[in-house]
């Protein structure tokens, strides 16, 4: 599971919540330039590559090891919180 | 230190209740699903005499389960109130650092102060009740198994969805199932990647935590998956996968039930009688519990069917409440009502509760956000003072983060109509931009992206719009702070690396700009 920012045109990203192994954070939606779109979202990568086969541009926020990183930070597993 | 667990936040109340007997008043309410306690805190100085009816304040947080600083933000800044005004000083939070990934400069928060003088009127002026943890089984199945998890555990692990994808053509995949009550794990043999629901089903009765007839898996579809019930629940997880061939072949499970609590309230619920058709496509709010989008925002089975929207709903029907703010993250932005529809301020019958609008027979429905024709109706001078309101928060938030632009620009939330937010913010930055800012204040609004029912801003908001308030100007206020960002950790920002103290400073800010702005 990896942070995400997804930019996409309206159509594609209005479908993005029912994608498999995607979690979109909803108010993170930003409209650009263009009337192209850009969310947030948590993603496996079999999610990226099907929001990529639609057409949308994927930017890595945090990999999948910063984000567990981070996960065994908060729950007190790992030394670095 | 980790994230606080249920069992450590309610500590941290009791502790408080215990400490400011004469200002905390501890309520207890009915316990979830999995039997943990949830309670709200009122908080009040008297100050005796015949003094006037104080505004009652609703602070909530911990409604998902993923989002893991809004609570303890929420016990800290709860925390520091009481102390400092116990001391009779100010509210001080101390300077840190923060080095935000992508930032050039590291980010300086500088100490935050809030005068006594302002503690004082919080504390004696408004009658503040806060739920930290509305949703405690959501938090502890996110902070001890699935990170992700959003919903709360109603009915949680009766069918788990097994799906093997990419389309591999050989190699095997294991389960784990953890049992229930008492978690003890045990992993299947190698499943074959084609292995049908029967096949699946024997493997999971070996495991001596399961047993012969305690278990049943169901295809539902080469597309869908393989459904599987255990009689006595407990989740069941992929363990390793030695899947080969397709492209990224993966096993995976998704519980396919739990309920958003954030989606179970009585607001437009029912979607497909409030929108048309094509309207309900993309609004928040998932009917069937095995929808693909459920993973995330099923709305239950009828409204109010969660105890922690009944707590909710108990407290806002019982203490009529004139302020109520909702802590979530991460998405960096104040949110206003409404979360349904784009909000207009000219049509008065252009409401949730005119049925007329419903979807039947002569009639199509809302729709949403693929039409103008309908826009759900918010007074203007309510409106105005709900903007107001967000952008005292705002201010409060960069007040909070000290004079350094750096850091000011990190804490910049924007206030924005939630059925229209990113619409709203584009907009708002379209005008900063514009040498005509003056005359472009108000701008037509456009379409956002997604829309949500259910939520609890809208229900606390939408029932003065009821008999027998109906909008009779004793306004109610309701917002949604969205702390935090991806750029910030999103739901789980790091506090060595002081991702969470910025987090926790923003929420600080929020709650302080709401408060004050209510004695105002």
């Amino acid at each position: 599971m990896q942070l995400v920012q997804i930019e996409g045109p309206t159509d594609v990203m209005r479908r993005l919540p029912g994608i498999e192994g995607l979690h979109v954070s909803r108010h993170s939606a930003r409209l650009q330039t263009g009337g192209r779109w850009q969310v947030s979202a948590y993603a496996t990568d079999d999610a990226v590559a099907a929001v990529q086969r639609d057409g949308c541009a994927v930017r890595v926020v945090m990999t999948h090891e910063e984000v567990q990183s981070a996960i065994a930070a908060g729950r007190g597993e790992a030394p670095t919180r | 230190m980790p994230y606080l667990t249920p069992d450590q936040i309610l500590n941290r109340l009791n502790v408080l209740v215990h400490k400011y007997p004469n200002l905390c008043d501890l309520i207890i309410m009915p316990r979830s699903v999995e039997g943990r306690a949830i309670h709200a805190v009122k908080i009040t100085a008297s100050t005796g005499g015949d003094s006037p009816a104080k505004p009652r304040v609703l602070i909530i947080a911990g409604v998902h389960g993923r989002e893991w600083a809004p609570p303890d933000a929420l016990i800290s800044f709860v925390e520091e109130l009481l102390d400092a005004y116990k001391r009779s000083d100010n509210l001080v939070e101390q300077p840190f650092v923060y080095t935000r990934p992508g930032t050039a400069v590291p980010l300086q928060y500088e100490t935050y102060i809030v005068d006594k003088a302002k503690v004082q009127d919080i504390v004696e002026k408004l009658e503040t009740w806060v739920i930290p943890m509305v949703n405690p089984d959501g938090r502890d199945f996110s902070l001890t198994t699935e990170a992700m998890w959003r919903k709360n555990r109603k009915q949680a692990q009766i069918w788990q969805l097994l799906d093997v994808s990419g389309q591999p053509t050989g190699g095997t995949y294991t389960l784990t199932y953890y049992g229930n009550p008492a978690p003890v794990a045990q992993t299947t043999a190698p499943i074959p990647f084609n292995a049908d629901a029967p096949t699946v089903e024997r493997a999971l009765e070996l495991l001596t935590n399961v047993g012969k007839g305690n278990v049943e898996a169901r295809n539902v579809g080469d597309h869908i998956g393989i459904l599987v019930h255990f009689k006595k629940g407990g989740p069941l997880m992929t363990a390793a996968s030695a899947l080969s061939g397709g492209s990224n072949p993966t096993a995976t499970v998704q519980w396919g039930d739990g309920v958003d609590i954030n989606r179970n309230y009585d607001i437009a619920w029912k979607k497909e009688v409030y929108y048309s058709v094509a309207g309900e496509v993309g609004v928040s709010g998932a009917k069937d519990p095995l929808d693909r989008d459920a993973f995330d925002d099923y709305r239950g089975t009828k409204i109010f069917s969660e105890v922690e929207t009944v707590n909710i709903k108990g407290l806002i029907e019982k203490n009529d409440f004139d302020y109520f703010l909702d802590i979530h993250s991460c998405a960096g932005i104040i949110l206003l009502p409404w979360a349904i529809d784009t909000a207009q301020s000219s049509v008065n019958d252009q409401w949730f509760g005119n049925k007329g609008w419903d979807r039947h027979l002569l009639q199509p429905g809302r729709p949403g956000l693929t039409a103008n024709t309908y826009r759900e109706w918010f007074p203007k001078a309510l409106r105005t003072a709900h903007h107001a309101l967000g952008s005292a928060m705002q201010a409060e938030i960069k007040r909070a983060a000290g004079q350094q632009p750096a850091a000011q620009d990190a804490s910049q939330y924007d206030v924005a109509e939630d059925g229209a937010a990113a619409a709203a913010t584009a907009a708002a930055a379209a005008v900063a931009a514009s040498a005509a800012a003056a005359v472009a204040a108000v701008l037509p609004p456009s379409p956002g992206l997604y829309l949500a029912t259910g939520t609890g801003m809208d229900y606390a908001f939408g029932r003065q719009f009821l008999p027998p308030h109906v909008v009779d100007g004793d306004n109610k206020f309701a917002v949604t702070l969205e702390a935090g960002s991806d750029l910030d950790g999103g739901f789980f920002p790091v506090e060595s690396i002081n991702q969470y103290k910025k987090v926790e400073r923003d929420i600080h800010g929020g709650i302080v700009g709401l408060l004050l702005k209510a004695i105002a």
